[in-house]
């Protein structure tokens, strides 16, 4: 347990770093804003149109693809652990849940859901 | 001496050392480039333009904060924050050296040796992508924004085969413990995860493959692709928090050489030479630190660009199930004895 | 110390749930879901569960947030004019409504768990120096062996499931031209 005081430490001292350095940059640099430097870049031609567009599909379904995939590694962590007293059973078990979601990996590729396009 | 005061002597010598490398890297992706590019890079301030890093902090500092119009004040502040946290966090728990003594304690060269690092790791470094969204997001700009989706698209995509590839060392050693995962590799060179043939190769390069698109380097680098998205997700950021992303990148970057050192390397181990003195492991741990530190800038200035639907079919297609094999077979293979 | 750490947390833990309330703008509700589950992370692991305390930051913080992050995104929720303020949140209508009823109803159960309350307790296996992720590993690869395949099929449904919404979406709206698609529930849906 007492491990894990280093690591709030660690985040009080790199929190207050990063904190510190966007204060110090926000008050000692010098404040000159005119409309032209406030404007979004635009490669020198009027700013045509703001990004609040809805995203594409593709994004989401990366993420939620991400999420499974995921889940399933939170299962594989605790199974490489201790895998070695698990023996064949170990592989057999994980063999038929590693079966079972390349089924759904490959409905995924059949369907295009990994294609960017 | 009291016990907090080691404690504290620690943090400092590990965060005085990370943020050293982070500004030793922002001149040597300068210096290395100019080295590949047949010119001579910064030089001007300090012998050899060593002390470069020092004035472009300073100068960060007093330069004009531009907040664009338009733009969330708070997450536009809070975004370089987030990008920049996680990777210190994640040094916490990095295994430099084996046991050292400092004022009469016996103490490791780590801030914190959990039981479950190579999770921890993984976990607080998976959160650098907030940064990214959010600092594209609030910028008020179609590059930014663009920018940040892309570069947390491809971040989630590369993180399976990540933590699938870190799994076959997993597997391999029993534990997730980084300073058993290390210790477990000591002896000869044959010890180190890399040659743990047939699968250690596979894995170490999936890693390599996957820590150079976690960071969003060249031949990656679809978060900050110049021709098509100027700077990506911080096209809009100056001064202080311009640099505070760079600060996160340089960061996330020696978090990554550092585990490609302690997975598959070995960590600070001295091929055949156990028990070497701690400040010989440490170099040796630096050293090898450094190379794969050097091999993201010569990458950068080797390889050209990939396309970003390439780069989603790398990862989804080629990298996962490749990945996803190769853990099974390490399975397979370690119970039918082959690794003992 | 324990015990006032978990009172710090818990307070943490409500105080950023309101937040996901009451926020102006989804996107700081997405931010204080992030924080809550923090502080959440954090009482596991003073509780002792190191490995639930890794997986709820790696699964909930890493990756189901960023998809809401990207749901919300997606939908583009939020006025334009609100994007544009500070930090702020608010608590008026429905939002206040079920702002106020959550903290009345918390702190009856304060109240009255306080004439039960015990000492905080930390996992005992972790105080003997037994691992969770040990423990956990070896009943959920024997014992439960069959939840955890089930647990494979549940993840295959999701995924045809997810693919099947996509692509009715896909074909409707072509994708690819985003600005101009209509409004449509499937996205919603499947969140």
């Amino acid at each position: 347990m007492n491990e894990y005081i280093g690591i709030a430490v660690s985040f009080l001292l790199a929190g207050g770093v990063a904190g510190a350095m966007v204060f110090l940059g926000s008050t000692l640099g010098k404040k000159n804003p005119t409309p032209e430097k406030l404007a979004p870049f635009e490669c020198g031609k009027e700013p045509f149109a703001i990004p609040m567009g809805r995203l594409a599909i593709k994004f989401y379904l990366t993420a939620i693809l991400f999420i499974l995939f995921d889940v399933e590694l939170v299962f594989l962590y605790p199974w490489a652990v201790v895998y070695r007293s698990l023996g064949f059973l170990g592989l057999t078990e994980m063999g038929i849940f590693l079966v079972v979601l390349m089924v759904g990996y490959i409905y995924a590729w059949r369907n295009g859901a990994l294609d960017w396009n | 001496m009291p016990l907090p005061l080691v404690w504290l002597i620690k943090v400092v010598l590990i965060y005085g050392g990370l943020i050293t490398v982070a500004a030793a890297m922002s001149l040597a992706e300068r210096k290395v480039s100019a080295w590949i590019q047949w010119r001579v890079g910064p030089n001007r301030v300090g012998p050899w333009g060593l002390l470069q890093p020092v004035a472009d902090g300073v100068k960060f500092i007093f330069k004009e904060e531009l907040v664009p119009e338009g733009a969330n004040q708070t997450l536009f502040r809070l975004a370089p924050i987030l990008s920049a946290v996680p990777p210190m966090l994640a040094v916490a728990v990095i295994p430099f050296a084996g046991e050292v003594s400092i004022g009469g304690h016996v103490t490791t060269l780590s801030i914190a040796d959990l039981d479950i690092s190579t999770l921890y790791v993984v976990a607080i470094g998976g959160l650098g992508i907030y940064g990214v969204i959010l600092g594209g997001w609030s910028s008020n700009s179609k590059y930014s924004l663009l920018g940040g989706l892309r570069a947390s698209a491809q971040m989630v995509s590369y993180e399976l085969s990540l933590l699938l590839s870190i799994l076959v060392v997993v597997v391999l050693s029993g534990t997730l413990d980084l300073r058993q995962i290390v210790n477990d590799q000591a002896g000869p060179i044959f010890a180190w995860n890399i040659f743990a043939l047939p699968v250690g190769p596979i894995a170490f390069l999936l890693f390599v493959i996957a820590t150079f698109a976690e960071t969003n380097r060249h031949p990656f680098d679809f978060a900050e692709c110049e021709p098509e998205l100027v700077g990506g997700f911080h096209t809009e950021y100056s001064s202080m928090k311009f640099a505070l992303f760079f600060l996160g990148e340089y960061c996330a970057m020696t978090v990554m050489a550092c585990l490609t050192t302690v997975f598959f390397l070995g960590g600070g181990n001295i091929p055949w030479w156990p028990d070497a003195p701690w400040l010989l492991e440490l170099t040796c741990f630096l050293s090898k630190m450094g190379f794969f530190l050097f091999l993201f800038l010569w990458v950068r200035w080797t390889l050209p660009r990939f396309r970003f639907d390439q780069l989603m079919a790398l990862g989804w297609k080629v990298m996962l199930p490749i990945a996803i094999a190769n853990v099974f077979v390490t399975g397979a293979l370690l119970s039918l004895g082959w690794f003992a | 110390m324990a015990d006032t750490l978990f009172y710090i947390l818990a307070a943490g833990t409500l105080a950023c749930g309101m937040g996901v309330v009451t926020a102006r703008m989804p996107l700081f509700s997405v931010l204080s879901l992030l924080g809550s589950l923090f502080c959440l992370s954090a009482i596991y692991l003073l509780s002792g569960f190191q490995f639930l305390a890794a997986t709820q930051l790696l699964v909930y913080a890493g990756a189901i947030m960023v998809l809401f992050l990207f749901v919300i995104m997606l939908l583009n929720l939020g006025d334009e004019a609100e994007l544009q303020g500070h930090l702020g949140f608010s608590l008026s209508g429905k939002k206040g409504l079920i702002a106020g009823a959550t903290a009345l109803s918390l702190g009856l159960v304060g109240v009255v768990g306080a004439g039960y309350s015990t000492p905080f307790v930390a996992n005992p296996a972790y105080e003997r120096g037994v691992d969770d992720l040990n423990a956990l590993a070896t009943v959920l690869f024997s014992r439960y062996a069959l939840p955890f395949e089930a647990a494979s099929l549940l993840l295959l449904a999701t995924m045809i499931g997810v693919i099947t919404l996509a692509k009715r979406q896909r074909t409707t709206d072509a994708g690819a031209h985003p600005q101009s698609a209509p409004p449509s529930t499937d996205g919603e849906t499947a969140a």
